[in-house]
């Protein structure tokens, strides 16, 4: 299929909330960073849209491709950033106690983000064998364990917020994949039951960041001053905001990832409620989308897939403007398409175009 | 791969499921926006705007510095800083134009000062520091006009002997990013200062203390509404230093305007007593508010006043190193106690003449009378006999060539010339003309005028080399000693007694005897034993004269070691040792000025003597 042809079988709204997304985000980084030295906040903003061109040409390529390609390799793909998640953790810096970055040049690449995408593809590829025996546990057991292995990686990193991503992405492709729902009920009681055990693995800054999450009093001036500042920001922002570059809350305090993990507090102060409102509409209609590519996908693979990207995508976004308006505790997870960096602004695109790819190709049999 | 036909896996209200699934979540993160922005929203904006928490950092004074006697040498003074918090201000425009009235600074000065340091809108900016009182009293009647305008107090160092001891004490500058990124989590911000020089540096984490602090609500006006928590800035520890005021400002008066260095310490633990360099500063220059020019000037003059030349300065030590000489010819055997040598004034090695600093010669003499005459054709011989090798090994017993380590930060070590040593520095091949000239401490080996006088406090306590100590002890603010140093012996250099004093008995007449060249140095009361030596130095056409002497007293029982080091001057005899005998007579508390005694001892009489060396 020509590139002329694929245009009239991708979907539009998807590309568009995209691109809109993308903007608002270059906006508010501006914003978020305003309180930096002007070359420092004009170099954010342009570091940001080189990788907002990046990511881009790779969509396309990604759309070009057709997708049924990846699941041949999707293995392949899953070995090779699961080496790369290994190769940072012995060799990176640690930066901001985490060593999850590779650094090129000025930038820096985080591969988690991408090993997100490459679990998703694995998983599919894996779920959607012809031959699965779908009602033992032994096809859970495999997707389980498949999941666990980078997950474990990034753990160790640490980055809470990435591994968590992975469990409702996990059971939403076991859903969709048709799993008992037996089966499904037992992993969760199981992973309940964990939940004490994983605490012992937790570092002790990331258990108190979940004491003070329960709890915000219990250290108002240290680790629960972030998540205090960050909900009266977003409070203050009110109905229609305090306007661009005008909101004092993000440009005073310290919420020292303003431009990144916190680009929504910057938004909520200084657009309001409206403001969040629009964003949260357009990312529930890529979501929607996404979702809509899943049913209409004429293979397994290409639905497992689909589902996965979606909710990976949904659950970043409920999970960064839950932890910045106080519902979840603060774990350092971009917001899709918004946050500075380029890494996830990357892999989200590879991610919207694989989506894309996906649709383009619905009708084919 | 195999596509399937729609519905065989009941896809749809699975899919359905996860998108009812995805929609709930977001409903939810609504909801809760709309309960938080708009439902709540006035209150969070009230949070916003007159519960702000602020961090208010307070510096902590820095530790105090006394002398061995307990005279304070450095403390701090209170300083009134003008500060500007921009996040407060509301007209930037009129703000900098009361500030440049009140402070009678030029309005665009105030600007750049303000644009210049501005980093986060909520921390201070310094306008001017160190403003008068009625400046300070100006600013508090204007400011409701002047919203986001402070007056800060903080602790200002001061050296209250200006000059005195510059070079020890040190200074102190701005953090630069290297510095804040090494010390980072010891909580330091890019406003600080920190020790640049000497004690001030190389004791910078016991002198730091540590910053206190207050988190305080101020209104939207800026005005402080409640402090929430505070924590006291906690001094940083006092210094005792083994410095002796007296014979440190005897040190620094004999050096005067001119460049040079004085070393005294104690040679039964390597305490320093005294350590002078010239020309010296005033460390209070760099104390804010700075005067650039002066410290630029200070950078760039030429004759460099801010080297320490008592531990960074490396001469060649001239007849000082006679001693030396005598030591490694006695040891290895090359020269006894009645060996001598004939001196004519001249000493030819092939076809080429070095003379004796005495033209007519010193006629025949041993070991010690050479020490005293400081004959340089007995050190010739000497030197050709014994050899460049047992000279250079017993240089490098004394440590000639290594570093104190001394607590002060920026030491150099000095050059025992090696054949790899000519070869790196491209000299050529050694002959034995430069070993001649080696035995009368001329050619290349170099020494600082502290490593000079640890190797006299070595030959006055039979050979030990002791590491050399600045501070005695760190006393915390509460009056816990936190640290307490004690004399760390380096080496001890196997020498032979007799040997060593055969040396010290020529030291000795130096200064005792009539002939001696250290007679200048002689003091009422006092036995001091010592050398003089005089260096040329410089390309030919600019050479000039260095004047050296290092001595010991009291002879039987030596407490102090002093080492004196004029540059430019003519002669080590005539201006070090009397230099020297200053710095002795402070010390010992005796008056300079007392005629001293007739020589004693056994003075071999002798030709008249005449002046130098």
């Amino acid at each position: 299929m020509t590139g002329i042809g694929l245009s009239r079988h991708i979907n539009w709204s998807i590309v568009a909330c995209t691109l809109a997304l993308v903007i608002l985000g270059l906006i508010f980084i501006y914003s978020g960073s305003y309180q930096l030295m002007p070359d420092a906040r004009t170099s954010y903003v342009l570091r940001q849209i080189t990788w907002a061109l990046i990511g881009g040409l790779a969509a396309s390529l990604f759309v070009m491709l057709d997708y049924r390609k990846l699941a041949t390799i999707a293995f392949f793909i899953y070995a090779f950033f699961s080496a790369l998640l290994i190769v940072v953790l012995l060799t990176s810096d640690p930066r901001r106690g985490a060593q999850s970055w590779f650094s090129i040049g000025a930038f820096a690449v985080q591969p988690s983000e991408f090993a997100k995408v490459a679990l998703i593809l694995a998983l599919a590829r894996y779920l959607s064998r012809g031959d699965a025996p779908r009602h033992s546990p032994s096809y859970l057991t495999g997707a389980l364990l498949l999941a666990l292995f980078p997950v474990l990686l990034i753990l160790k990193q640490p980055d809470m917020g990435s591994a968590i991503v992975f469990i409702p992405v996990l059971i939403a492709m076991l859903v969709a994949a048709g799993v008992n729902w037996s089966y499904l009920f037992y992993i969760t009681i199981a992973g309940i039951l964990s939940l004490p055990l994983g605490w012992l693995f937790l570092k002790p800054y990331q258990q108190t960041r979940i004491r003070v999450f329960l709890n915000p009093q219990l250290d108002p001036l240290k680790s629960g001053y972030n998540a205090i500042q960050s909900m009266i920001a977003v409070g203050s922002g009110g109905l229609w905001g305090q306007g661009w570059l005008h909101g004092t809350q993000t440009h005073l305090r310290f919420l020292p990832e303003r431009h990144t993990d916190f680009i929504f507090c910057v938004l909520g102060e200084e657009t309001g409620f409206l403001g969040c409102l629009l964003v949260v509409t357009l990312y529930a209609i890529i979501a929607f989308g996404g979702l809509r590519i899943a049913e209409q996908s004429r293979d397994e693979f290409g639905r497992l897939v689909a589902v996965g990207v979606t909710v990976l995508l949904a659950s970043h976004v409920a999970i960064n403007i839950g932890m910045t308006i106080g519902l979840l505790p603060i774990t350092g997870l971009p917001l899709p398409l918004m946050s500075y960096g380029g890494s996830s602004l990357v892999s989200t695109l590879i991610c919207l175009g694989i989506l894309q790819s996906i649709c383009a190709r619905r009708y084919i049999f | 791969m195999k596509a399937y036909p729609e519905g065989a896996f009941f896809t749809s209200p699975r899919i359905r499921g996860i998108g009812i699934s995805i929609l709930s979540v977001f409903f939810l993160l609504t909801g809760y926006l709309w309960h938080m922005q708009v439902l709540n929203g006035a209150e969070y904006m009230n949070m916003a705007r007159k519960n702000r928490v602020r961090l208010v950092r307070k510096r902590a004074p820095r530790g105090v510095i006394y002398d061995r006697q307990g005279d304070l040498l450095v403390d701090n003074r209170a300083s009134f800083d003008v500060e500007v918090i921009p996040e407060d201000v509301e007209d930037m425009e009129r703000v900098e134009e009361r500030l440049s009235e009140v402070l009678g600074i030029d309005q665009k000065k105030v600007r750049e000062r303000i644009r210049g340091q501005r980093a986060f809108t909520y921390l201070p900016v310094t306008v001017e520091s160190d403003v008068t009182l009625e400046e300070v009293l100006a600013i508090e009647e204007r400011q409701p006009m002047l919203a986001g305008v402070q007056v800060g107090v903080y602790p200002r160092r001061r050296y209250i002997y200006s000059t005195s001891a510059a070079h020890l004490l040190g200074y102190l500058g701005m953090i630069n990013p290297e510095e804040l990124e090494r010390l980072r989590g010891r909580g330091y911000t890019p406003q600080d200062l920190i020790g640049r020089a000497g004690v001030e540096k190389s004791y910078e984490r016991f002198l730091a203390g540590r910053a206190g602090g207050q988190g305080v609500q101020v209104d939207n006006r800026g005005y402080l509404d409640k402090v929430l928590y505070r924590q006291e800035p906690e001094q940083g520890c006092a210094l005792h230093l083994t410095l002796d005021l007296k014979t440190q400002q005897a040190a620094e008066s004999v050096l005067g305007d001119g460049g040079g260095a004085v070393v005294a310490l104690d040679p039964r633990n390597g305490e320093l007593l005294a350590m002078a360099s010239g020309p010296a500063y005033d460390p209070n220059a760099f104390v804010p508010p700075v005067d650039n020019e002066i410290v630029r000037d200070l950078m760039s003059r030429e004759d460099h006043p801010l080297v320490n030349r008592a531990i960074q300065g490396v001469y060649p030590p001239g007849s000082t190193f006679k001693p030396i000489v005598a030591l490694a010819a006695l040891e290895s055997g090359a020269v006894q106690k009645n060996t001598t040598f004939e001196c004519t004034g001249l000493f030819t090695l092939g076809r080429h003449p070095y003379k004796c600093w005495l033209e007519r010669g010193h006629r025949r003499l041993n070991i010690v009378d050479a020490l005293m005459f400081s004959c340089n054709v007995f050190f010739y011989n000497t030197g050709l006999r014994t050899g460049r090798d047992a000279i250079a090994r017993m240089a490098c017993e004394f440590g000639v060539d290594e570093l104190s380590g001394i607590d002060l930060p920026g030491e150099k070590a000095g050059v025992v010339p090696t054949e790899d040593w000519l070869k790196e520095m491209r000299i050529g091949r050694w002959n034995p003309g430069d070993t001649v000239v080696m035995a009368i401490g001329q050619g290349y080996v170099l020494l600082t005028p502290l490593r000079q006088a640890m190797i006299m406090a070595a030959i006055a306590n039979g050979g030990k080399i002791y590491r050399p100590r600045v501070v005695k002890q760190v006393v915390s603010p509460l009056g816990d000693i936190v640290e307490r140093y004690q004399a760390q012996l380096i080496r001890e250099i196997p020498l032979r007694e007799k040997d060593l004093q055969l040396v010290r008995e020529g030291l000795w007449k130096v200064v005792s005897s009539n002939f001696g060249t250290g007679q200048k140095a002689r003091l009422e009361g006092v036995a001091i034993a010592g050398k003089t030596g005089t260096v040329q130095v410089g390309p030919e056409g600019k050479r000039r004269n260095h004047a050296w002497f290092v001595g010991y007293a009291p002879y039987a029982d030596p407490r102090i070691v002093i080492a004196v080091l004029l540059e430019g001057k003519e002669s080590g005899g005539f201006f070090a040792a009397p230099a020297a005998k200053k710095i002795f007579a402070a010390y010992f508390g005796v008056n300079p000025e007392d005629k001293a005694p007739a020589p004693t001892g056994s003075d071999t009489p002798h030709p008249a003597q005449e002046r130098r060396i």
